[in-house]
């Protein structure tokens, strides 16, 4: 038996939900089966439809069998939303990536100061020291607004995630899984969204 | 998603879900029935999207057990049947279950069982493995997306030649899972439903119960000898090695991604079954003789591993056998890649520690409590319910039921006493109520688990005099599961229409004297209907009735109906936090800044009730 895991690109993807976590993991998956390669989403939500964490485990590679990541194991943690991005921090490997939108969607909790903030500086801190992690930070949420939507989220996020080093899909499968799988009205906005991520960051 | 249909040899992502949906294609399912459950629920939508196309009948059922024995109907004409269902519907199924393995199947007849390791969305972690043993029938345990659809196709074949109904065992990691699936051939079906009719085997009583249990029994060891040869048992073996694991199911691509993190590739045999009802005896005792160890890994509980167990004392093999009876392995709870790969480190005796394990215990991210959508109707009637309570000053217990209003339990209503399962809050309130343990006892229940098994209670408070108010939370679809249609909505799982049965007919029928109908969306007056059905001297029911927020906004966008929408006036808003502690919308936003809360526009779905919540009329419509 050969090491795969090691081969594998693992990526995280947290969000709330109706952030469209799930599509943009599918998007990937499908994405990776188009190229030849072999993919599988593991999904995590709780009874809550809206507004509850979700997240999905997103493997990519020659050969994939688990739908899980194990903990510490992930290329990339892809998080839609801030705290969201910050809640499955365990699961980046040493020398990761930690991508995360600056938009917060903020606990009841919070707002009834029942609870606090993680302190960004000191979250930094962590990913930088501990895990020897990269953080990009990206303003997502305000740049899928000006493209029409703050639905397009997502996919601006899957354009950025398509520019870190390793990533094993061409993005020119990405713009077809894209076609594919999103809505048919939101096909075109969600393949600029896409692009636009693309250009938000350099190549890393 | 036209990818369910591709054409065969076409590499595809499927779900585990749609990937057994495609398998029953392929075997040339006829008939496809089954209730809401998840993580069953996208096996039956995934059939309801191309049912016209197929010619195949897909809808969904009142309830688990009505949906098993209407399939035993298209079954005994001889028609390819599928039953889906989460795996506590299988507990409500059971009862003809049993029967059916006695008398046997005719086309051949799959039931999917869903189980749920870890109570995601779940009552119990049941392993439904022991319902297969209970009826003796074969349980088929497939470990990724290519393998829930060639399982599927398989049981029927299975199903068919040894006319016995044949169980596929689904989780979470395989229903809900993305993988590739090369697309096989799709069987065409153009079977002529045909009833063998046979008194003799299909009454099944007394003396031909015993003889059918006789044939049932005498199937058994053709069954198993069917399961050992299957190419889905798997071996991986290593010259020289005698250790080894055994694993079934989902488990083995945690066993695999464990061994390759351990880095232990060839210090390890392996060996992966696709049953443990029959256990493939075969493949299992060649592996406990040539192994010195074993580690037995599978998700819930040790049916294989006592199996197992007994069969290395039936032959006197004195191979060390490990797994969850010793604690190798968790009994509560999923596993994943590293609860199993601890245990195989600890197995083999070597040092593994989860040493990136870091981070999350130096800060803490909030969690995000269970909470109803903008716009739920739920938060309306919980709201007003609330309220009624504290103000009638009687002593109250209020019993819950399976839905999207369990989440009533939650902050900031904190109104539920109890929820075991479906249509148990009627039946429990009545237990309630005659005991007297409370002035007043309502129950709460939603309309899709009304029809599914509130009737029966609702008819046998009327009938024990006991004087439960019972709330029907009636949101019009089956909310929780993804929006299902049931008898109440009018139309059925491919969208054709059919006679819609109405809740207040049957609570009426049912013998209670006051039922009532009202707006949740209407706050004062729902709060006087609660009134007067807490103070009616009998049992009584409130249909609460209001379409589901998440749906209306789907069909409004749809039919291009703008939602209305509302805003909090700043100069108005003091920041007393009313709108977010005691009716917790989503929506509200507050600024720590301004001290001051505003609606996420894009959030609200504008039922407005915040209009009246508002102890200083802060908030206002703004138009579209």
């Amino acid at each position: 038996m050969s090491k795969t895991v090691e081969k594998s690109f693992n990526v995280v993807l947290a969000g709330v939900g109706g952030q469209g976590v799930i599509l943009a993991a599918t998007i990937l998956a499908n994405a990776a089966v188009r190229a030849g390669l072999s993919a599988r989403v593991g999904q995590t939500f709780t009874a809550a439809q809206r507004i509850g964490s979700v997240s999905a485990h997103v493997r990519l590679g020659r050969v994939i069998h688990s739908p899980l990541i194990g903990v510490g194991d992930a290329d990339v943690i892809l998080g839609l939303e801030f705290l969201e991005g910050l809640r499955y921090l365990n699961y980046l490997k040493r020398g990761g990536l930690l991508i995360v939108n600056t938009y917060i969607f903020p606990p009841r909790q919070i707002m009834l100061g029942q609870s606090k903030y993680p302190d960004p500086k000191e979250v930094e801190d962590i990913v930088v020291k501990k895990f020897s992690a990269k953080v990009i930070k990206v303003n997502a949420t305000e740049v899928a607004k000006s493209i029409g939507s703050s639905l397009l989220t997502n996919t601006v996020m899957l354009g950025v995630l398509s520019r870190v080093s390793g990533f094993p899909i061409d993005h020119r499968y990405l713009v077809e899984s894209i076609r594919e799988r999103s809505p048919s009205k939101y096909v075109e906005l969600n393949i600029k969204a896409f692009n636009t991520g693309r250009k938000l960051i350099p190549q890393l | 998603m036209s990818w369910i249909l591709g054409n065969p040899g076409n590499r595809v992502l499927l779900l585990g879900n749609e990937a057994i949906a495609r398998g029953a294609i392929e075997a040339g399912v006829n008939f496809v029935i089954g209730y809401p459950g998840t993580p069953s629920s996208e096996i039956l939508a995934a059939l309801a999207r191309v049912a016209d196309k197929l010619g195949i009948y897909v809808n969904w059922a009142i309830n688990e057990k009505v949906a098993l024995e209407t399939a035993v109907g298209a079954s005994l004409s001889g028609l390819r049947s599928l039953v889906t269902m989460k795996h506590v519907g299988v507990n409500v199924a059971a009862d003809p279950l049993m029967t059916l393995a006695y008398i046997g199947v005719i086309g051949g007849f799959v039931l999917i069982s869903a189980d749920d390791p870890q109570c995601h969305t779940s009552q119990t972690e049941q392993d439904n493995r022991y319902y297969a043993m209970l009826a003796k029938i074969p349980v088929l345990e497939p470990t990724n997306p290519q393998e829930a659809k060639d399982m599927t196709r398989i049981a029927f074949s299975i199903s068919e030649e040894h006319q016995i109904p044949v169980m596929l065992r689904s989780t979470p990691r395989l229903s809900h899972t993305f993988g590739e699936v090369v697309l096989g051939e799709i069987t065409k079906s153009s079977r002529k439903p045909s009833f063998p009719r046979d008194p003799d085997r299909w009454v099944c009583v007394g003396p031909t119960a015993l003889r059918r249990h006789k044939i049932l029994e005498e199937k058994q060891n053709k069954i198993k000898e069917v399961i050992d040869n299957l190419d889905f048992n798997k071996l991986i073996l290593n010259n020289a090695v005698d250790i080894g694991i055994i694993t079934v199911g989902v488990a083995y691509n945690y066993v695999l991604y464990a061994i390759d993190k351990l880095n232990i590739g060839d210090k390890v045999n392996v060996l992966k079954i696709c049953s443990s009802n029959p256990l493939p005896e075969k493949n299992v005792l060649s592996f406990l003789k040539r192994n010195r160890k074993i580690l037995i890994v599978e998700e819930l509980d040790p049916i294989v591993e006592k199996q197992v167990l007994a069969l290395a004392k039936k032959f006197n093999i004195d191979t060390e056998i490990y797994g969850k009876l010793d604690g190798f392995l968790p009994l509560v709870g999923e596993l994943n890649p590293d609860t199993v790969a601890i245990a195989i480190a600890k197995f083999m005796n070597i040092p593994y520690e989860v040493t990136e394990k870091l981070s999350t215990t130096d800060f803490s991210v909030p969690q995000r409590g269970l909470a109803f959508c903008a716009g739920c109707p739920h938060r309306a009637t919980y709201y007003s319910l609330r309220k009624v309570l504290r103000e009638i000053k009687k002593s109250y217990i209020v019993t819950g039921d399976i839905g999207c209003y369990t989440i009533g339990k939650a902050s900031p209503f904190n109104i539920l006493d109890t929820c075991i399962c479906m249509g148990a809050s009627i039946s429990m309130a009545s237990g309630f109520e005659l005991s007297k343990a409370s002035d007043v006892v309502i129950a709460v229940i939603g309309d899709s688990t009304f029809l599914h098994n509130g009737i029966p209670p609702l008819i046998n408070a009327v009938y024990n005099n006991s004087k439960i108010k019972v709330l029907i939370l009636d949101n019009e679809t089956t909310a929780m599961t993804g929006h299902q249609p049931h008898p109440g909505t009018g139309y059925t799982a491919t969208g054709a229409k059919s006679k819609k049965v109405l809740i207040e007919d049957l609570a009426k029928a049912c013998g209670v004297e006051f039922v009532k109908i009202v707006d949740p969306y209407n706050l004062k007056e729902t709060q006087k209907v609660l009134r007067e059905a807490i103070e009616f001297n009998g049992p009584a029911v409130v249909i609460l009735r209001r379409t589901c927020a998440l749906l209306y906004s789907r069909m409004a966008r749809a039919k291009g109906i703008k939602l209305k929408k509302y805003a909090v006036v700043q100069d108005k808003c003091r920041g007393c936090l009313l709108c977010i502690r005691d009716f917790g919308c989503p929506a509200m936003i507050y600024d720590s800044s301004t001290k001051k809360v505003h609606i996420d526009p894009f959030l609200c779905t504008g039922c407005g009730v915040c209009v009246d919540i508002c102890p200083f009329n802060a908030i206002e419509e703004v138009g579209q």
